[in-house]
C-alpha cells in the first residue's frame, strides 16, 4: 500500500512541480472563461481543478498532489485570481489526499473507479471552497452549499471521464 | 519585485503573514478590516518607501470586487427587499456585506502578496530548510519561480502553432473549443520535460546525499525574536479574549 500510496523520486517531485505550473495555467486561464461564461458556479474551473488534482496523484502519488496542489494555491493567492485562493491551500491539499486514499484501494482501471475517487476529492475540496464562501464572501449558506453541489457533481462526472482518458493516453505514450 | 519587508528574516514575514490572515478571517466589521489593511499597507509603505508596486495590484483588486459585489447582489437575502426586477432581487444587506467580502479578500490578497513577493526564492527554501524539510522538496521553490515564466511561453507557443493550423480564438466560445487542442499538447509536452529535467538534476547529484550546504545562510536577528515573540502575544491575546467569553 506504502508504495501505490507514496513516490518520492526525482521524476515525481520535478513533475509535481511542473505539472503544478501547467494546473496554475488552466485554470487561470478556465477562471477568466468563468468569469464571463458563469461567474457564480465556476464550473469549467471546479471541473480543471479537480482533474488535474486527480491526474497528478494518479501519475506521480504523493506528496506530489499536495505539491502541485500548494503551488497552484500559492500562485493564485499572489495573483488573486479569486478571492477564495487562501482556501484552495485546504481544497487542493486535502482533496488531493482524499483522491490518493480512494485510489488506493482501487484498481484506477475502470470508469466507476475514477468517478468514485473523483466523487470524495470534489466534496471535500468543495467543502473547504463553501467555507471560503461563507466567510469572505458572506454569501448564505444555503446559496453557498448548492453552488459548490452543483459544481461537485459536474466536476465528478466531467473531471472523471477526462482523468481516465487522458490519464490511459499518457501511460500508452510510456511518457511516464 | 521585492514589494515589503526586505531586511527581516522569512520567518518573521512568515509570522507577520500568518497575523494579518488570522485578523482577516476573524475580522466581522467593515472598520476592523479597514484597520487592520490599513496597517498592512503601511508597514509596506514604511518598509519599500513608495505605492509603486501597489498601482498593479488596483486593476485586479476592482476586478475583484466586482465580482464580489455581483454575487452579493444576486444571492444576498438578508435586510429588506429595495428593489426587485423579475427573479433578481436586491436586499439592503447586501452592500454592506460586499463592501466586508471586498475588505476581506483584498487584505487576504494584500499580505499573500506582501509576503510572496518579500523574499527570494532562495530564501523561501532556506526557510524551509530550517523548517528541518527535507532540501530534496526545499529546492522545488526555486524550480517553480523559474519554471512559470517559461511554461506560460510555451504555451502561448503552442496556441500560435495551433492558430497558424486554423484554430480560431476569437471570442469567448472560440476559446472554451480551444481549451483541449491546446491543453493535451501543453501537458504531454510539459510531462517530457518533467522527465528531462528530473534526469539532468540526477546527473547534477541531486538528492545523492542526505544533507548539502547553501552559498547564503538565513538566522534569526535579535529584532526578529523581538517582533515575533510580539506577533505571538497579539494572536495569543485575541485568542484568550474570544475564548473567555465562553468559559
Amino acid at each position: 500500500m506504502k508504495e501505490k500510496l507514496f513516490r518520492t523520486d526525482t521524476k515525481a517531485l520535478v513533475g509535481a512541480v511542473i505539472i503544478g505550473i501547467v494546473f496554475v495555467i488552466m485554470e487561470q486561464i478556465t477562471g477568466r472563461i468563468d468569469g464571463i461564461l458563469d461567474p457564480t458556479l465556476l464550473l469549467l474551473n471546479g471541473t480543471c481543478w479537480a482533474f488535474f488534482t486527480g491526474l497528478i496523484v494518479l501519475m506521480y502519488k504523493q506528496p506530489a498532489g499536495i505539491i502541485a496542489g500548494l503551488v497552484e494555491a500559492i500562485v493564485a493567492m499572489a495573483t488573486a485570481y479569486s478571492p477564495l485562493a487562501f482556501f484552495f491551500l485546504f481544497a487542493n491539499t486535502i482533496g488531493s489526499i482524499v483522491y490518493s486514499l480512494i485510489a488506493v484501494k482501487l484498481s484506477m482501471t475502470k470508469l466507476s473507479h475514477h468517478l468514485v475517487a473523483m466523487l470524495g476529492c470534489n466534496v471535500i475540496g468543495n467543502l473547504c471552497v463553501t467555507i471560503g464562501l461563507i466567510y469572505v464572501i458572506h454569501l448564505d449558506w444555503k446559496i453557498a452549499f448548492l453552488s459548490s453541489a452543483l459544481t461537485a457533481l459536474v466536476g465528478t462526472i466531467v473531471a472523471g471521464s477526462l482523468t481516465k482518458s487522458v490519464y490511459g493516453s499518457l501511460q500508452k505514450s510510456a511518457l511516464l | 519585485m521585492t514589494l515589503a519587508l526586505p531586511k527581516f528574516d522569512p520567518r518573521t514575514k512568515l509570522v507577520w503573514y500568518i497575523l494579518m490572515i488570522y485578523f482577516a478571517l476573524l475580522s466581522q466589521t467593515a472598520a476592523q478590516l479597514g484597520i487592520t489593511l490599513l496597517v498592512c499597507i503601511t508597514s509596506s509603505l514604511i518598509l519599500s518607501g513608495s505605492f509603486k508596486h501597489s498601482k498593479a495590484m488596483v486593476i485586479i483588486l476592482l476586478l475583484l470586487g466586482l465580482q464580489i459585489l455581483i454575487i452579493q447582489l444576486l444571492f444576498c437575502r438578508e435586510g429588506t427587499l429595495i428593489y426587485q426586477w423579475g427573479i433578481i432581487k436586491i436586499y439592503s444587506d447586501s452592500l454592506p456585506l460586499a463592501i466586508t467580502g471586498i475588505l476581506k479578500a483584498t487584505l487576504i490578497f494584500y499580505a499573500s502578496l506582501q509576503f510572496f513577493t518579500s523574499a527570494s526564492a532562495q530564501d523561501f527554501t532556506l526557510m524551509l530548510v530550517k523548517f528541518e524539510i527535507p532540501y530534496r522538496f526545499a529546492m522545488l521553490v526555486g524550480l517553480a519561480v523559474r519554471f512559470l515564466p517559461l511554461m506560460k511561453e510555451e504555451y502561448q507557443s503552442i496556441i500560435d502553432s495551433q492558430r497558424t493550423r486554423g484554430l480560431k480564438m476569437d471570442s469567448v466560445w472560440d476559446d472554451l473549443k480551444a481549451i483541449i487542442p491546446t491543453f493535451l499538447p501543453f501537458l504531454y509536452r510539459a510531462v517530457r520535460r518533467s522527465t528531462e529535467i528530473a534526469l539532468a538534476m540526477e546527473l547534477r547529484g541531486y538528492g545523492r546525499s542526505k544533507n548539502r550546504t547553501f552559498s547564503s545562510d538565513i538566522a534569526l536577528k535579535s529584532y526578529d525574536v523581538v517582533i515575533i515573540v510580539a506577533m505571538f502575544l497579539v494572536i495569543s491575546l485575541s485568542i484568550t479574549t474570544r475564548l473567555l467569553p465562553l468559559i
